[in-house]
C-alpha cells in the first residue's frame, strides 16, 4: 500500500477498508459494468464465452493496475458532490476508465455487450449483480459487527463506517427496484469511491461524515428506509 | 409569509427530550398558516449533529452493554436494572448529552422488549 496516505488516526475504520479492500474493488467493478457481477447467469445463458477474456482481464487485474484505477477514480470524487453535478460525474467516471489503456477495451466491449442483451436479460444481469453485491456489503458490515464490541477499537468510527455502508445498500435497494435510475448506480459508485478517497487521506473524516449526511437526505426522500428498521438495532444484534 | 428554521429549532422538534423541544413545537404551531422554506444546508447540518449525538450515545452503550450481557447469571429484569443504573450513570457523568441519552434510551426500551431474550442469548 505504498501509495496510500492515510488518515493514520482512524485505524480502526482503515483496519476495516484494508481488509476488504479487494471487495471494495470488486463491487466497483460490479457497479460499472454490472455483467461482470453475472458472470454464472452470463454461463447459464451460454453467452459467457463471448465477453470471457474481458470478464478474466478484469477480474484477474494486478495490485499496481488496481491501484492505478481506484487512484484515479478517487480524485474524481474528492470534491462536494452535489446531486446536480451527478450526470457529470457519471461522465467524468466513464472518461477516466476510457483513458486507462489497460481497462478501456474491455470495459468498452462490456458495455456494448450489455446493451445488446433483451431486456429480460439486461434486468436479470442488473438484479443478479446487485444482490451480490448487496451481500458482499452485508459481509463487510458483519467484519465491522465483529469489531465494534471490541474495547480496543474506535467505536464512533466504526459506527459512521457502518451507517456509510446501511446507506449504500439503501441506495442498492432502491436501484433493484428502479435498475434504470442511472443517477443511483453513478451514486452507489460514488459513495464507494468516497470511501475508498478516505481511506486514501484525499477526504477528512468531517468531509465524508457531510456526505454520509447528504446521502442519508437523499435515501430518506427515496423513502427506503422501512418503519421500525434502524441501523442501530442491527449493530446491537450482532 | 415565508418562514425558515435553524437547526437548533429542528433537532428541538426531532428530539422530544430536547430542552427546548416545548417551545420549537410552539413556534412552528404558531407558524402553521405561513410557508415554511428549508435550506439543505440546515437539515444537513441538523442531520450531521444529530447523527455525531446518537453515535456519542451509542459509543457509551456500547463500553457498558457487554458487561452487562456477559454475565450469563444475570436474569433479564436484572439486566434491564442495570441498564437503567448504566444510563443513569452517564447522564450525570456527561449532563452535554442527556437529551441524546434518553433519545437513545427509550427507543433501546423498546427494542429490547421484544428482543431481550434473543438479543441476551
Amino acid at each position: 500500500m505504498e501509495n496510500y496516505y492515510p488518515n493514520t488516526q482512524y485505524k480502526s475504520i482503515n483496519f476495516i477498508l484494508d481488509v476488504f479492500s479487494s471487495d471494495i474493488f470488486e463491487i466497483i467493478t460490479w457497479i460499472r459494468r454490472p455483467v461482470v457481477g453475472a458472470v454464472d447467469y452470463l454461463r447459464s445463458m451460454r453467452r459467457l464465452y463471448t465477453v470471457q477474456n474481458e470478464l478474466n482481464q478484469i477480474s484477474n487485474v494486478d495490485y499496481e493496475t488496481r491501484e492505478r484505477l481506484l487512484n484515479a477514480l478517487t480524485d474524481i470524487v474528492s470534491i462536494n458532490i452535489y446531486e446536480e453535478d451527478i450526470g457529470e460525474i457519471e461522465k467524468r467516471l466513464e472518461d477516466k476508465i476510457s483513458e486507462m489503456k489497460d481497462f478501456d477495451e474491455s470495459f468498452k466491449k462490456l458495455k456494448t455487450f450489455t446493451a445488446k442483451l433483451d431486456a429480460h436479460q439486461q434486468f436479470e444481469v442488473y438484479r443478479l449483480s446487485l444482490i451480490k453485491l448487496n451481500g458482499r456489503i452485508s459481509s463487510i458490515r458483519d467484519g465491522i459487527k465483529s469489531k465494534i464490541w471490541d474495547k480496543k477499537e474506535n467505536t464512533g468510527q466504526l459506527l459512521v463506517l457502518d451507517q456509510m455502508f446501511f446507506l449504500i445498500q439503501e441506495l442498492i435497494k432502491e436501484v433493484i427496484k428502479n435498475p434504470e435510475k442511472v443517477e443511483f448506480w453513478t451514486r452507489i459508485a460514488v459513495s464507494l469511491l468516497k470511501l475508498e478517497a478516505f481511506h486514501r487521506g484525499k477526504i477528512t473524516f468531517d468531509e465524508l461524515q457531510d456526505y454520509i449526511s447528504e446521502l442519508s437526505i437523499l435515501t430518506l426522500r427515496a423513502e427506503s428506509v422501512p418503519k421500525n428498521y434502524n441501523v442501530i438495532f442491527e449493530l446491537l444484534e450482532a | 409569509m415565508n418562514f425558515s428554521l435553524d437547526t437548533n429549532i429542528i433537532l428541538g422538534i426531532a428530539n422530544d427530550g430536547d430542552r427546548i423541544h416545548e417551545m420549537s413545537i410552539a413556534l412552528i404551531k404558531n407558524k402553521r398558516d405561513d410557508k415554511l422554506v428549508l435550506c439543505k444546508s440546515a437539515i444537513k447540518e441538523s442531520h450531521n449533529v444529530l447523527r455525531n449525538r446518537i453515535n456519542e450515545v451509542l459509543v457509551e452503550i456500547f463500553k457498558f452493554f457487554p458487561d452487562i450481557y456477559q454475565k450469563p447469571t444475570l436474569s433479564s429484569l436484572d439486566s434491564q436494572a442495570l441498564i437503567i443504573e448504566s444510563f443513569k450513570k452517564k447522564k450525570s457523568e456527561k449532563p452535554g448529552i442527556t437529551n441524546f441519552l434518553n433519545l437513545v434510551f427509550h427507543e433501546i426500551s423498546l427494542f429490547l422488549k421484544t428482543k431481550m431474550r434473543s438479543f441476551s442469548s
